[in-house]
């Protein structure tokens, strides 16, 4: 990949402290925290989509408005277009805005239900222009002064001092947007998300849960950001509309060449939409790379537990037993170490001493894991986490303490 | 075997909404053999809910009513019961699983006292001290309780000496008599340590742990029909597949017959012996899973089978259903998917109820029934 | 406001359905008819004028506490003024001493209450402000109202300002927590959050977003206000005599005051009743309006009945994907609980 990626993240991470309680303020103890996402790095290039898949507690959403900077990160980069913005405030992040809008999971909470359409998809189209304006005033204002400075230069000049400089060009203003204009850039954007124009004075209610999604995705896409994160899109919509909705989600990809950040549990949506997978699991980055190469040769056990857990809509194949036990852990202040160790079936004590680092699996370059065991157990089948009636006795693969119960 | 479990006939619920009546459930007929699993799939506004809750006549009767039809468990129609008597059929004979279990469950109970309750219940009722459900022309059961001698009880002591009071106790299991039985289920489904747990309350549990706790609850009461409506759905992918791996180990120790709700198609598939399909309050398919997944003859099922991502074939789009699900307050006139459907003619737009009838005689046996006016050509649709 | 353009006809429905609410409205749009009447042009409704020159009645005594009668409709006092013209002299003043002492509570209380929800993050300026407020609003809560109103008119001293002023003091802790609370419920809203990631001001955010969303329950709340604080003010006016000096400014409470002292009222029975019964009555409209407003902009009630209103969209023709326009399911889309 020789372009820049449009969006880098190295290391990043956001916790959220806990408050103390009075014993532990007072006994000096540092607040515990929430470790939501944990040193994450991933990369989405311009025009691509990356699938973005976890459990509950996984950080996905976290990181999603880690990214859109809806949180402030507590550690790590973001580089935009090569330029750190993780440190951005004021002005100037709300201009970036600009480039990196969010589609949110809750069709009815994601829009303001006193609002008209053409209010909410405009919204954006609205603060931008303001945005601008208000810029283009600054800088006319430092133009004008520099000009007055010239000027007195100028008569410095006349009785014998040094040349002025030329004077600056006052740039124009562009002029507010009015009601109408914006009424009309956004009758222009409904057809995009598969909506029909006349319906930009209607109320979100009126709209069935995949027309407010397209509303979302219009609202995301006035702007012409080069990203836009969703945020598990489809998953409080009826499957015959899930449909209907990613497949608006390929085309708008493919007209407009924005890239996608999508964040779901549905690994099915993110092999039809995605190009590249990213999976986290209690704010660790496991395993990244192409949809293909992690989906049909995953590396992680978690990728492969999580792929086996999957149920395959066809009677003709039923799994029999799944192997994987145990619950999610809570994420206040994780022990040193893979996190997902306590329910491997191949962990091992190196997996608990540090935590593993990023590297390529073995004979896939693009193909990134985080498994200190990714040689000897990386190529196994996500088969082997379920369990055949036949060798119900047989003993599991080697290493793990983590067998799963044994049938009573 | 001999006679089904549940057998529901022409069954319609109407809720009673500010904007008028809604039809949930529209002449609805299914019926569960003992020891089957009956999946019913659909996706919003289709009923299956309002089906599920119906059954044990569990709908808060204002503002829903039961316009019609019979739901006859174990020969009794539950619809003519009165309504006090319908406690009785619960928890021992018809059993629920609900989708949060962090809203079924007590949040200031325990874990111990929560499936103490059930199984106490249950044993009180085998004691004959409550009265129980028997099924059949005679639903309920007194002969447990003779009726005591007049002298017996003109020379009763007005206030129960020590040794009644004993021999009460002795009798009836209490709270802390049921101990080693709760232990047992809740090794039944599977949780390790279970003692550990007992005194937990439920918000201090994963969710995957309350959802097998409530499936410990319905299951001490050893009812006969279990309804599990939407059990997983909530439930992370990793914690479902234990969950559901669980439930079929269960389902073949116990011989339960279940009716088992669900909008997704992959937990169905892996669960379900036979598979109904709902849509917009009317049962449009129902038939063997295997045969409905592999031979649908319905539009709706066939188009909404390819629009799932997991059955996705890479060959082009994912085949979406144009449209949405109808308001049920203002349905479509005449077959409610027709506007959707690809197949619709003049006779759809004017019919409001294609009967639903058997349309193919599957090897294994029982029928796969359809409401579509042309569900033989259902298999020539793309 | 559209959403209320809209929710104006179901208004109009829903009140019309429940007939105790359209009793309240219709009261309610009555008496503030008949006082702004009273204020503008008094000689209409009231028979015996603004002033109440008694003229030729002033001299016979005779004419004191005449029980009620066809020249009096409610009787007349000790000092022979018509019953029924004093009441109704007084109801524009009662009417919006009850207003203006709800609606200053609601401004300032409303943003207190609106900065104290907005801006509450731990460990900024705006958590030490919303601390500060919300403590401050705590002690206020803590006296009885009627109490501390009581207390302030005893160190302010009598006269009409001042029991309104008391009255306020006690009345705006309610309006901080109410509004306070309605702001927590809806700024952590994904639309709230939407609007920030466009780029919207903090600021912008709090008026456009957050504080449109609130009005339907304030509103609600407000309305209901007005009678309790009607009956504050005039318990306070009754409980200490003179306060409000009777007969000017009119006003019920005084009045009741000045009677129940100076007159023997167990024979002159109209002379407690009609006053009384005015309280009561706009006490009472007020909170039947209020209760059928409550139900008209109860998000759940509120839905089916704009969709009553709205005319059903047919959702079959449309773009290839369409269906857009097909309206919601009743009465929740949540997928997790059809119907």
């Amino acid at each position: 990949m020789t372009a820049p990626p449009l969006v880098e993240t190295v290391g990043l991470s956001k916790g959220f402290p806990l408050p103390r309680s009075i014993a532990e303020f007072v006994g000096g103890r540092t607040a515990r925290s929430i470790h939501a996402v944990d040193e994450v790095s991933l990369s989405i290039g311009a025009g691509e989509t990356l699938g973005l898949i976890g459990e509950s507690g996984s950080g996905k959403t976290t990181l999603g408005w880690a990214l859109a900077r809806l949180h402030d990160s507590t550690g790590g980069v973001i580089r935009f277009e090569g330029q750190e913005v993780q440190g951005l405030t004021g002005a100037a992040l709300r201009r970036w805005r600009s480039h990196v809008q969010i589609v949110f999971q809750d069709p009815v909470g994601s829009l303001d239900p006193r609002l008209r359409v053409w209010q909410i998809v405009g919204e954006p189209i609205r603060v931008q222009a303001e945005l601008q304006r208000q810029e283009a005033l600054a800088e006319r204002r430092r133009a004008r002064r520099e000009n007055v400075r010239t000027r007195r230069e100028d008569l410095r000049h006349e009785r014998g001092g040094p040349p002025p400089a030329p004077p600056v060009a006052v740039p124009p203003i562009p002029p507010r947007l009015s009601r109408t204009a914006l009424r009309e850039k956004v009758r222009a954007l409904l057809p995009t998300v598969g909506l029909p124009p006349d319906c930009l004075d209607l109320y979100p209610h009126e709209f069935s849960g995949g027309g407010r999604q397209r509303l979302s995705l219009a609202r995301a896409l006035s702007v012409d950001p080069k990203l836009v994160i969703l945020d598990e899109p489809t998953s409080a919509l009826d499957v015959s509309v899930q449909a209907q909705i990613l497949n608006r989600l390929v085309e708008v990809q493919r007209e407009r060449h924005v890239a996608f950040l999508l964040i779901t549990h549905n690994v099915a949506a993110v092999r039809y939409v995605a190009d590249r997978v990213a999976v986290l699991y209690l704010g660790q980055l496991l395993e990244v790379g192409s949809v293909r190469e992690v989906l049909e040769r995953p590396v992680h056990p978690y990728t492969k537990a999580l792929l086996a857990a999957l149920p395959a809509a066809d009677p003709a194949r039923r799994r029999v037993r799944y192997r994987i036990s145990g619950d999610i852990p809570t994420l206040i202040d994780p022990p040193p170490g893979c996190r997902f160790a306590p329910r491997c079936p191949f962990v091992q004590p190196a997996c608990r001493a540090a935590d593993p680092p990023l590297r390529p699996a073995p004979g896939a370059p693009g193909h990134l894991v985080a498994c200190v065991r990714a040689e000897d157990v990386g190529a196994l089948r996500p088969e082997v986490l379920l369990q055949e009636a036949q060798d119900a006795k047989a003993p599991g693969p080697a290493g793990g303490p983590n067998q799963a119960p044994q049938l009573s | 075997m001999s006679e089904p479990i549940l057998s529901v006939e022409h069954l319609s619920v109407d809720y009673r909404a500010p904007s008028g009546t809604v039809r949930a459930v529209d002449d609805v007929s299914l019926t569960i053999p003992s020891g089957r699993v009956v999946g019913i799939v659909g996706e919003t506004g289709c009923g299956k809910s309002t089906l599920a809750q119906a059954i044990p006549r569990l709908l808060p009767e204002p503002p829903a009513r039961i316009a019609g039809g019979k739901i006859v468990f174990r020969g009794t129609d539950l619809v003519g019961l009165p309504a006090r008597r319908l406690p009785l059929v619960r928890g021992t004979g018809i059993g629920m699983i609900f989708q949060e279990p962090l809203n079924s469950l007590n949040p200031a109970v325990r874990v111990y006292d929560q499936i103490a309750e059930a199984v106490l219940i249950r044993r009180w009722r085998e004691a004959g001290v409550l009265p129980s459900f028997r099924g059949g022309a005679e639903p309920f059961d007194y002969s447990h309780r003779p009726l005591p001698e007049p002298s017996a009880v003109l020379s009763r002591p007005i206030t129960p000496g020590a040794s009644a009071m004993e021999s009460a106790r002795r009798r009836l299991p209490g709270r802390r008599d049921v101990r080693e039985e709760v232990l047992e289920f809740l090794r039944l489904v599977r949780i390790q340590d279970p003692e550990t747990i007992l005194d937990r309350y439920p918000h201090e549990l994963s969710g995957g742990m309350r959802q097998r706790i409530m499936i410990a609850m319905a299951l001490s009461e050893r009812p006969s029909l279990l309804i599990a409506d939407e059990p997983t759905s909530a439930l992370d992918v990793t914690i479902q597949a234990q969950v559901l791996t669980l439930m079929k180990e269960l389902i073949d120790e116990v011989q339960a017959s279940i009716l088992f709700i669900s909008h997704d198609f992959g937990v169905i598939a892996e669960i379900a012996d036979d598979l109904g399909v709902m849509y917009a309050g009317r049962l449009v398919e129902l038939g063997p899973v295997a045969e409905v997944f592999r031979s649908p003859r319905h539009p709706y099922t066939k188009h909404l089978l390819r629009a799932i991502p997991e059955r996705y074939k890479s060959d082009g789009p994912l085949a979406a259903i144009p449209g949405a699900v109808p308001n049920l307050a203002h349905p479509p006139p005449g077959c409610r998917f027709h506007p959707r459907c690809t197949m619709a003619q003049a006779v759809c737009r004017t019919d409001p109820a294609p009967a639903f009838r058997p349309v193919a005689a599957p090897a294994s046996g029982g029928a796969h029934s359809s409401a579509c006016h042309f569900a033989e050509e259902v298999a020539t649709l793309p | 406001m559209g959403a209320s353009g809209l929710a104006l006809r179901g208004l109009y429905r829903v009140l019309r359905a429940n007939v105790l609410s359209f009793v309240g409205f219709v009261l309610v749009v009555a008496i503030v008819l008949v006082a702004l009447l009273v204020t503008l042009a008094p000689h209409l409704l009231v028979p015996y004028g603004s002033t109440q020159e008694t003229g030729a009645y002033s001299a016979p005594p005779s004419l004191a506490h005449w029980p009620p009668s066809y020249a009096h409709p409610f009787g007349t006092d000790g000092a022979s003024l018509d019953l029924y013209s004093e009441i109704l002299l007084a109801l524009p003043l009662d009417l919006g001493i009850a207003l203006l002492i709800a609606g200053v509570a609601l401004v300032g209380g409303g943003i207190l209450g609106l900065v104290a929800g907005f801006y509450d993050r731990p460990g900024t300026i705006g958590g030490w402000t919303s601390a500060v407020i919300l403590r401050t609003t705590d002690v206020f809560l803590a006296f009885p109202s009627l109490l501390l109103g009581l207390a302030i008119v005893a160190a302010l001293g009598p006269g009409l300002w001042q029991v309104m002023l008391a009255v306020l003091v006690t009345w705006w802790p309610y309006y901080v927590r109410l509004v306070r609370g309605e702001v927590l419920a809806v700024k952590h809203l994904p639309y709230v959050t939407a609007a920030r990631a466009a780029g919207v001001p903090e600021r912008r955010i709090l008026v456009r977003h957050v504080l449109r969303n609130i009005l339907d329950p304030i509103v609600v709340y407000f309305t209901l206000d007005v009678g309790t604080v009607l009956v504050t003010f005039s318990t306070i006016a009754f409980v200490i005599p003179g306060v409000v000096s009777y007969p000017r400014p009119p006003e019920w409470g005084s009045m009741l005051s000045f009677f129940n002292l100076n007159y023997p009222i167990s024979q002159y029975w109209w002379e407690v009743a009609f006053p009384s019964a005015a309280i009561f009555v706009t006490a009472l409209a007020f909170s039947l309006l209020g209760d059928g407003l409550r139900d008209v902009l109860d998000p759940r009630t509120r839905r089916a009945l704009v969709e009553s209103v709205a005319a059903p969209r047919s959702g079959t023709e449309g773009p290839e994907e369409g269906g857009t326009s097909v309206p919601n399911t009743t009465p929740t889309m949540d997928r997790s609980e059809g119907p």
